[in-house]
């Protein structure tokens, strides 16, 4: 039964700790904490119907193009809003975030209805025996992506030169261009990094929940799991976001399924009182 | 040959430079002395980019340079350690080393540097695997001049490299400065201790209020009366 459980709540941990992961990407590059981010979980999802009942492909180059579409999405915000707004209060920054995530939501409500929509999953969800313990095909696929996701950005990250280029232009954007980082064009690509990843959250957990114009709440999941992380380490938001799962589906399973989503929330709340550091390590020291 | 013309920089609507006119010859040791707030700090962050420009010319070899990036700078072969040293303290020495050739990609050339950079600063070999952060305020200094270093910049610019190190630190930082000098890097080095920096300089120039009142070789300097009541 708890083997079944923990199984069962890696898939929710799998996509919150991508939903994680960009919010902590984006908060280290621009010290934003982007509050549209959501929406663009839910826009990635919708881009994928649209490519596929509008543009008439089928679904595997239906996520290709929402992929693109979402990159280019990323970079446009970041040219269109946050360059112009680099000099502009963090207040102003955040605002802008919100307005962004508002407007791709009513944009959707407007154009693709209010009303849910079926979304396919990946492989099929029928449950299958494997010693003992019941495994969904569907949600094993999306542990696969994030696997990958994850393997691949800890590679780029932790073994090469421009990868730790742009971690450390997070660090300290002075140091950083004077050893020749373009800081400018490395949070052009953190915006569109966390602008895919959110897309890929959106594909792989639109068939779960249902499609509709608000799935981007499942976001403050993912802020939850950061904030676990302590908001500035990005293994620390993929152990937040795999904790988080298991945390929901424990309370789902001994406490109440009522209280199952609301215990992020009190997560949330805890974690800022008690440890806003995060539940690993101190403090961390921004600078030299 | 590095040339300000009639510079005047500053950062936002504060001018700190007012027509600052300074050059450094290819492979010479030029000192900019002067004292705290003078301007010094903001003339090496006009050179790099890090102070507006709002007047005047700052030419490399000719070709302007003026209001560029620390970037675009590097890339002209002008390297500046900071004040403030600008390392990345949460990563290891190793990997801050490693970023300084971050322009040269990766090449045989550039791990010969890296290990000849850790024989001229033996300290950094034993901590290779700390957090930047995590050392002393001398090793610091001296792992901020070596990542400049390992960009293998044609023109390294030095801001207080003395600056709050014990007598024993600096002495070992200028011996490695003196050997820079020797290999072939012009150098540009910003001090307040002026003995100091007119022991290694061959030209030197005196900075107050964002103006240069004074300037010549170092015996000249070492004699003016400018440096001798303020600093001597
Ligand atoms: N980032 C900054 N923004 C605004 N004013 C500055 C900044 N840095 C330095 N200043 C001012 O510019 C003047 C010269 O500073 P600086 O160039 O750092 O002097 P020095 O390096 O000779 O001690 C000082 O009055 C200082 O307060
Ligand atoms: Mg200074």
């Amino acid at each position: 039964m708890l083997a079944q459980l923990l199984v069962s709540s890696l898939t929710a941990g799998a996509v919150y700790a991508l939903i994680a992961l960009g919010f902590v990407l984006l908060h280290n590059g621009t010290g934003v904490v982007h509050f549209g981010y959501g929406d663009q979980v839910t826009f990635g999802a919708y881009l994928v119907l649209i490519a596929q009942n509008f543009v008439g492909v089928p679904f595997s180059a239906a996520i290709m193009m929402a992929l693109l579409a979402s990159m280019a999405l990323g970079a446009a915000i970041y040219a269109v809003f946050m360059v112009p707004l680099r000099n502009a209060s963090l207040l102003a920054r955040l605002i802008a975030t919100l307005a962004i995530g508002t407007a791709l939501r009513e944009w959707l409500r407007a154009f693709m209805g209010p009303n849910a929509w079926p979304f396919p999953f990946l492989l099929s969800p029928a449950p299958v025996e494997v010693g003992g313990l019941m495994l969904v095909p569907a949600n094993l696929a999306i542990i696969g992506v994030v696997l990958v996701i994850l393997a691949g950005l800890y590679l780029f990250f932790e073994k090469t030169l421009q990868g730790k280029a742009i971690l450390a232009a997070c660090e300290n954007r002075t140091g950083a261009s004077l050893i020749g980082v373009r800081v400018s064009r490395v949070f052009l690509v953190i915006w569109v990094v966390a602008s895919l990843l959110a897309t890929v959250a959106g594909i792989l957990v639109a068939p779960l929940l249902t499609l509709s114009p608000d799935m981007g709440l499942i976001a403050i999941k993912g802020f939850t799991a950061a904030v676990l992380g302590g908001f500035s380490s990005l293994p620390g938001a993929v152990v937040g976001g795999l904790l988080l799962g298991v945390l929901e589906a424990l309370t789902g399973a001994y406490i109440s399924t009522a209280l199952k989503d609301m215990i992020s929330y009190a997560i949330l709340i805890a974690v800022i009182l008690v440890r806003p550091q995060g539940l690993f390590g101190g403090l961390a020291l921004k600078k030299v | 040959m590095l040339s300000l013309r009639n510079v005047r920089a500053g950062y936002g609507g504060k001018e700190v430079l007012h027509g600052l006119n300074l050059a450094v010859p290819r492979g010479a040791v030029v000192t900019l002395l002067g004292a705290n707030g003078a301007g010094k700090s903001t003339t090496l962050n006009a050179i790099v980019g890090l102070a507006r420009c709002s007047d005047g010319s700052i030419e490399l070899d000719g070709v302007p340079l003026t209001n560029g990036t620390p970037d675009q700078a590097l890339r002209r072969g002008i390297a500046l350690v900071a004040e403030q040293r600008e390392l990345f303290g949460g990563m290891s020495v190793s990997d801050n080393l490693r970023l300084g050739g971050l322009l040269r990609g990766r090449s045989r050339a550039v791990a010969e540097d890296f290990e000849k950079l850790l024989d001229t600063f033996p300290r950094l070999r034993e901590r290779l695997a700390q957090p930047a952060r995590t050392l002393s305020g001398g090793e610091q200094q001296m792992l901020a001049i070596a990542r400049a270093l390992m960009a293998r910049p044609a023109y390294l610019l030095l801001d207080e490299p003395s600056l709050g190190l014990a007598p024993r630190i600096v002495d070992e930082i200028f011996d490695i400065i003196r050997r820079i000098s020797g290999e072939d890097t012009t150098i540009l080095l910003v001090e307040q201790n002026a003995m100091l920096a007119l022991e290694v300089a061959d030209y030197g120039y005196v900075i107050e209020t964002g103006e240069i009142t004074f300037e010549g070789d170092a015996d000249a300097l070492r004699g003016s009366a400018a440096v001798q009541e303020s600093y001597l």
